[in-house]
């Protein structure tokens, strides 16, 4: 299974791009020979996953939304060979409506959003992705768990809402778990998704998850 | 289990967040009937008895880690669902938020109120 996800450079202290195929890793920020996060200079307006928006497909066309194709959509399925597997998400990339393409681009800046969390908080997000509801895919932007399959849980999580509302609560925002090992979970409800996240407590609090992360999904209006 | 000293931690949650709670049950794990209340809500009860076994089974089929000390639901209308997962009982509080902080809910209210429930539970 593809996925995209961030991983932290501990010596230039930035985020790379890596993509990662049945166990193999290649960073793709070399490609691009720009950093993901170049230190911020005073002026500079905004911060931009530069390899996004710069690869290219076969033909030549931009493809920055294949990012999302590629991170662990259940059903794309596994391709033994990167050239079929290609082919596969050129084909698809043909025949998607410009509404899916809006959303990917959503999906880009919330996964901007998430890199620049963990660039802040490098320990401390163990899983961070977001899942269509109703949906079977999962839409994964970091992942230290790596093995585990996460999926019935979020899909349990998505039934919430319906359940409060047969006995007339209202829509919930966000449920916060508190687990064992000092681990939260936090899963933030949009219109059409649910955004997820696990945290490691021990060097950020639940004050900074409800006043600050929450109120930044909350910008996420067309999600 | 001490019935009144069980009341009476109920109490010390009613003090602690005042016109803040709108209504708290305590029942025991998987039974989903209170057995002390304010403003009881048998239904909600019954409700998030349920939620919190399938949130625990699915927190467990998913690999993840269990289930710790509370969960807490952040509704749109500004009201706080929280229930705390205490041995082998579960309370829940419906909380209005604009009226008491997190803060006060868990670093105050919760704690003394677990207290007084592990009194309770002591006997």
């Amino acid at each position: 299974m593809w996925k995209i996800f961030g991983k932290k450079n501990e010596e230039a202290g930035n985020h790379q791009i890596m993509r990662e195929h049945n166990g193999h890793q290649n960073n793709l920020t070399k490609k691009t020979a720009k950093p993901l996060f170049p230190a911020k200079r005073n002026g500079e307006k905004k911060l931009k996953p530069e390899f996004l928006s710069q690869r290219k497909n076969s033909n030549g066309n931009k493809t920055y939304n294949n990012s999302f194709k590629l991170s662990g959509l259940s059903e794309i399925p596994e391709q033994n060979n990167l050239k079929k597997n290609n082919e596969t998400l050129t084909k698809i990339n043909r025949n998607e409506s410009a509404d899916k393409k809006n959303l990917y681009n959503h999906y880009e800046e919330l996964e901007f959003f998430f890199l620049k969390l963990i660039n802040e908080y490098p320990q401390s997000i163990l899983l961070a992705g977001i899942k269509p509801l109703n949906e079977t895919k999962v839409i994964i932007f970091e992942d230290k768990y790596k093995k585990i399959d996460f999926r019935p849980f979020f899909q349990h999580i998505e039934s919430v809402p319906v359940k409060l509302n047969e006995e007339k609560f209202s829509k919930p925002e966000y449920i916060l778990l508190k687990l064992t090992g000092n681990k939260t979970a936090y899963i933030h409800f949009r219109n059409k998704h649910i955004v997820f996240t696990v945290f490691d407590m021990e060097n950020i609090n639940t004050g900074i998850i409800i006043n600050i992360i929450a109120k930044e999904l909350n910008n996420f209006k067309n999600l | 289990m001490d019935t009144k000293k069980l009341n009476e931690s109920m109490m010390v949650l009613k003090e602690a967040l005042g016109d803040a709670l709108i209504s708290a049950d305590i029942w025991i794990k998987g039974t989903g009937t209170s057995i002390a209340g304010f403003n009881g809500n048998p239904r909600a009860t019954a409700l998030f008895d349920q939620i919190t076994k399938d949130i625990v089974k699915s927190l467990k089929s998913s690999g993840f880690p269990v289930l710790d000390k509370y969960y807490l639901i952040n509704l749109a209308d500004g009201k706080l669902v929280v229930v705390l997962n205490h041995g082998d009982y579960l309370w829940k509080m419906l909380v209005d938020g604009d009226k008491a902080n997190l803060g006060l809910l868990l670093n105050i209210a919760i704690p003394d109120a677990l207290k007084a429930l592990d009194e309770a539970i002591a006997g």
